[in-house]
């Protein structure tokens, strides 16, 4: 057995992270199953029936098993590239890469060592949430193909999350960087996969003469589409009239088409990887054009000198937030989340958004834009004190003069200056919007709503677990649960606890003044902003106390 | 910002520190006069780097207090923090960062003014020999100029009292000699320096006063000669003659001083009865016996075997 995998097996045994990642893993599978109950009784009671991935209505099982599948690769999608993401970045942090350079392992033999591992890894948090799945089954109706397909799209999903961690990992030594590459990498191999698939699919049709259907785009293989649909949550809404549905052997031809797709594209990265491992077992010095770019990222471009007279008058206000905006890079990001905003609305306006996506409260593009940058605010706020407790200059930094309140507030007002502007892009696209289509009933308040209240909240509650987390993972994690679901979970209950149907008889809040309140504008939508304000409040509170206690300072830091 | 006058340097009064339910530092009474180049010695987990985490104002200690030119640590922490300057036993830098950026940046921390800080950050990175990398990227340094950068940053602000956790861990001799040229620089600069490190060797040369610290307890503070005078239970001199020294042994024995002569390897280890004996028969003896001295020298302990004898090797 490759020793390489033997020790991460080993390693990983002893790792509580894994085993929580388990339980994250099947409380995912159990809340969309309980979740697609719930929704297929209201579509049942309102007489509203969705259609499959062929245009064929769903039955109760196989609703619901699409709603379990679709969490699930959300799951995937999100876990997959953090559990290969520090796999060669550890390494060469703790600088025993090199000491696996002096056996007779071959670079390959590392990369292929790694991958296998978490592989495996990845294959016990997508068992803990197979009993879930059987649930479905038993209801009845799941049908054979949709299983393959959702086993094929799991593995695709997996594959690609892992290459791109793997690769990232290869590249940044700080599992930060890493993660946020592999998480932009992940999206480049994905739209890669279905490049290569269309490619095998158009040179299966020359050469074997199978007919797969080639007329339009859209037509051109339904299983090239398979990733995207599943992962947009296409899966779940009424395909076009007349849309084709493809025989056996098309079918099996697509999908093959498909998992050879990705496994040329996993092979790609493995060799890559092994690649970078060779050149860092020679310990080359960094080469001039790196260099170069590094000094291109830290060094203003254009108008230097009055770049440079800016940010000294900023460093000499507050020092702090200097530090947070002085690079490029960090610009950089933040035009970036400008970038995905924009590119999110005119995938809204090209992809017949303006018809389906806009009316449905629950449409993807609706939530696509606010989710994404809710997720970048909890990654960058988790982030926030992280990386100076790691290279140790928080602790240099709390023997200076500076208060920690000026400690504080200069970098939650970074981490919201640093989403500013997105944010105000994605709320005032979305008003416009609203404006537009008033008429159809569209409403994004409640998105808006929230997506507000955690451009304030989850700076707070990002530097709050960024400092009581071990590692950058949990970090994140926890921010998302006490920043989103936590105040999401609390808005439900106290819903529920004003509407008759959830508990039968007379609500609990009936009669109350408060009853009135949820019943008018106070709705899930608006609640959960005030609970994350609440919970903002007093995560500033214990992050301010965890700072006096320095209890960071007694915890190994490290990365996933 | 004056700091009261006279008062020590550093003076700590039963200090302690409890971390749950280990205790790193138990009632530790120390002194640090002003201009002293102190050593601070102790096996890992000794408490060195609590103490000086707690001088710091990083820390603030459980029992006892500590007080800094005359200023509460806890109390006055933020005069405090303007008189200290602090290098943790790590390096803590950005690495994306330039040079001189990284020490405008702290500089600004300090509350520099601007118009001061450019010419500030060209001093200090002359005094460190940094001056041709100020437009480097720190990344890209090396180990040892990484140090001399944080030992750079601990001065920007003109600290009076300079607290170094292990400052020459990991360089390589040339680096670890001019670090040590550059302590004692700021020692003639008027600097009171504490130093926390694990080469006994350099201690020895570079401090005139140190302290030895096991389990969270101190176990000696003074001048450097006094732990060796400690330890060492009568004087001793080492003897090489021309030809067998057999004679010169037999020589010896018969001076009512002596209490034991031992023969090592063609050498004559000569121990005396009295410690305040100066020695000065031994030569005397020998050359009047017609022996030919080749080399007289006092047998002295190292710090290294000193620290071997007072401690006991206990961690926590």
């Amino acid at each position: 057995m490759n020793p390489v995998i033997q020790r991460e097996l080993l390693e990983q045994c002893r790792n509580p992270a894994l085993f929580r990642l388990r339980l994250i893993s099947a409380a995912g599978a159990i809340g969309a199953l309980v979740w697609g109950i719930t929704v297929w009784a209201e579509m049942k009671r309102s007489g509203n029936f969705a259609f499959g991935p062929w245009g064929v209505l769903f039955s109760e099982g196989g609703f619901v098993f699409g709603r379990v599948q679709m969490v699930l690769t959300l799951l995937i999608l999100a876990l997959a590239p953090t559990l290969t993401a520090d796999a060669i970045a550890r390494e060469r942090r703790e600088s025993t890469l090199n000491l696996l350079g002096l056996t007779p392992l071959t670079p390959a033999a590392v990369a292929v060592g790694k991958s296998a591992a978490n592989l495996l890894r990845a294959l016990t948090l997508w068992l803990a949430a197979v009993p879930i799945m059987t649930v479905p089954f038993l209801m009845g109706g799941v049908g054979g193909r949709q299983v393959v397909e959702v086993l094929v799209v799991d593995g695709v999903i997996l594959l690609v999350g892992l290459a791109a961690g793997l690769l990232a990992s290869a590249v940044s030594t700080q599992f930060r960087r890493a993660l946020a590459l592999a998480f932009v990498l992940e999206l480049v191999l994905l739209v890669g996969v279905e490049l290569v698939h269309l490619i095998a699919v158009i040179g299966l049709q020359v050469v074997l003469s199978i007919a797969l259907p080639t007329s339009r785009p859209m037509e051109l293989s339904q299983a090239l589409h398979l990733v995207s649909r599943v992962v947009t949550g296409e899966v779940m809404r009424p395909l076009p009239p007349g849309f084709p549905v493809l025989s056996t052997s098309q079918w099996l031809a697509s999908l093959g088409c498909l998992i050879g797709a990705v496994l040329f594209v996993g092979w790609l990265a493995i060799r890559t990887a092994a690649h970078r491992i060779a050149r860092l077992w020679k310990e080359e010095p960094i080469r001039p054009r790196t260099l170069a770019l590094q000094r291109g990222l830290t060094r203003p471009v254009l108008f230097p000198g009055w770049i440079r007279q800016q940010q000294r008058r900023r460093l000499a206000q507050n020092p702090l937030v200097w530090i947070q905006h002085r690079s490029v890079a960090a610009s950089l990001t933040r035009w970036g989340w400008i970038f995905i905003v924009i590119l999110v609305w005119m995938l809204i306006a090209t992809t017949g958004g303006w018809m389906g996506g806009f009316a449905g409260q629950w449409s993807v593009p609706v939530w696509m834009a606010p989710l994404l940058l809710m997720g970048g605010m909890a990654f960058s706020a988790a982030g926030g004190f992280r990386a100076e407790r790691e290279n140790g200059t928080l602790e240099l930094l709390l023997v200076t003069p500076l208060t920690l309140n000026q400690l504080l507030q200069s970098r939650w007002s970074s981490h919201i200056r640093e989403f500013l502007l997105p944010v105000v892009l994605q709320l005032s696209l979305s008003i416009y919007v609203e404006g537009l289509w008033r008429r159809a009933g569209v409403d994004y308040s409640r998105f808006n709503w929230w997506l507000l209240m955690s451009l304030l909240a989850l700076p707070a509650i990002g530097l709050w677990r960024g400092l009581r987390a071990r590692n950058f993972v949990t970090a994140v994690l926890s921010t998302g649960f006490w920043g989103l679901f936590l105040p999401a979970a609390l808005a439900m209950v106290v819903s529920a606890l004003g509407n008759p149907s959830y508990f039968g008889g007379p609500a609990l809040l009936e009669g109350s003044g408060l009853q009135f309140f949820l019943a008018t504008r106070l709705d899930w939508g608006v609640l959960p902003a005030v609970f994350q304000l609440l919970l903002g409040l007093v995560a500033l509170v214990l992050v301010r106390r965890e700072l006096v206690s320095r209890q960071f300072a007694h915890q190994t830091s490290g990365g996933g | 910002m004056t700091p009261p006058p006279n008062a020590p340097a550093v003076q700590t009064r039963s200090l302690g520190r409890i971390f749950g339910s280990m205790v790193a530092l138990r009632s530790l009474d120390l002194t640090v006069n002003r201009g002293d180049l102190f050593g601070f010695i102790g096996s890992n987990g000794a408490g060195k780097t609590t103490t000086l985490r707690i001088l710091a104002t990083f820390l603030t200690p459980t029992m006892g207090s500590a007080e800094v030119l005359g200023l509460d640590v806890v109390k006055e922490a933020d005069r405090v923090r303007h008189l200290i300057g602090y290098m943790p036993d790590f390096f803590g830098v950005y690495k994306d960062m330039e040079v001189t950026e990284y020490l405008d940046f702290f500089g600004a921390c300090y509350k520099i003014p601007a118009a001061q800080r450019e010419k500030t950050v060209s001093d200090v990175l002359e005094l460190v020999g940094l001056s041709e990398k100020k437009g480097s990227l720190i990344g890209a340094l090396s180990r040892g100029m990484q140090q001399r950068l944080g030992l750079a940053r601990v001065l920007i602000h003109d600290p009076q009292l300079l607290l170094l956790d292990e400052p020459a861990s990991g360089l390589d001799p040339r680096a670890r000699i001019e670090m040590m040229a550059i302590l004692q620089e700021l020692q003639r600069m008027g600097k009171t320096i504490i130093i926390s490190s694990h080469i006994l060797s350099e201690l020895q040369s570079l401090c005139n006063r140190c302290a030895i610290i096991e389990r969270g307890q101190l176990i000696y503070s003074g001048p450097i000669k006094g732990v060796k005078a400690g330890v060492t239970e009568a004087r001793a001199f080492w003897v090489r003659v021309a030809g067998a020294p057999e004679t010169s042994r037999e020589l010896l024995l018969q001076r009512p001083e002596t209490q034991d002569v031992e023969s090592t390897e063609g050498r004559l280890k000569v121990v005396l009865k009295n410690p305040d004996d100066d020695g000065g028969f031994i030569a005397e003896t020998l050359v009047q016996g017609g022996q030919r001295v080749l080399e007289l020298r006092e047998d002295e302990l190292g710090l290294e075997e000193v620290f071997l004898r007072v401690t006991k090797g206990d961690t926590q």
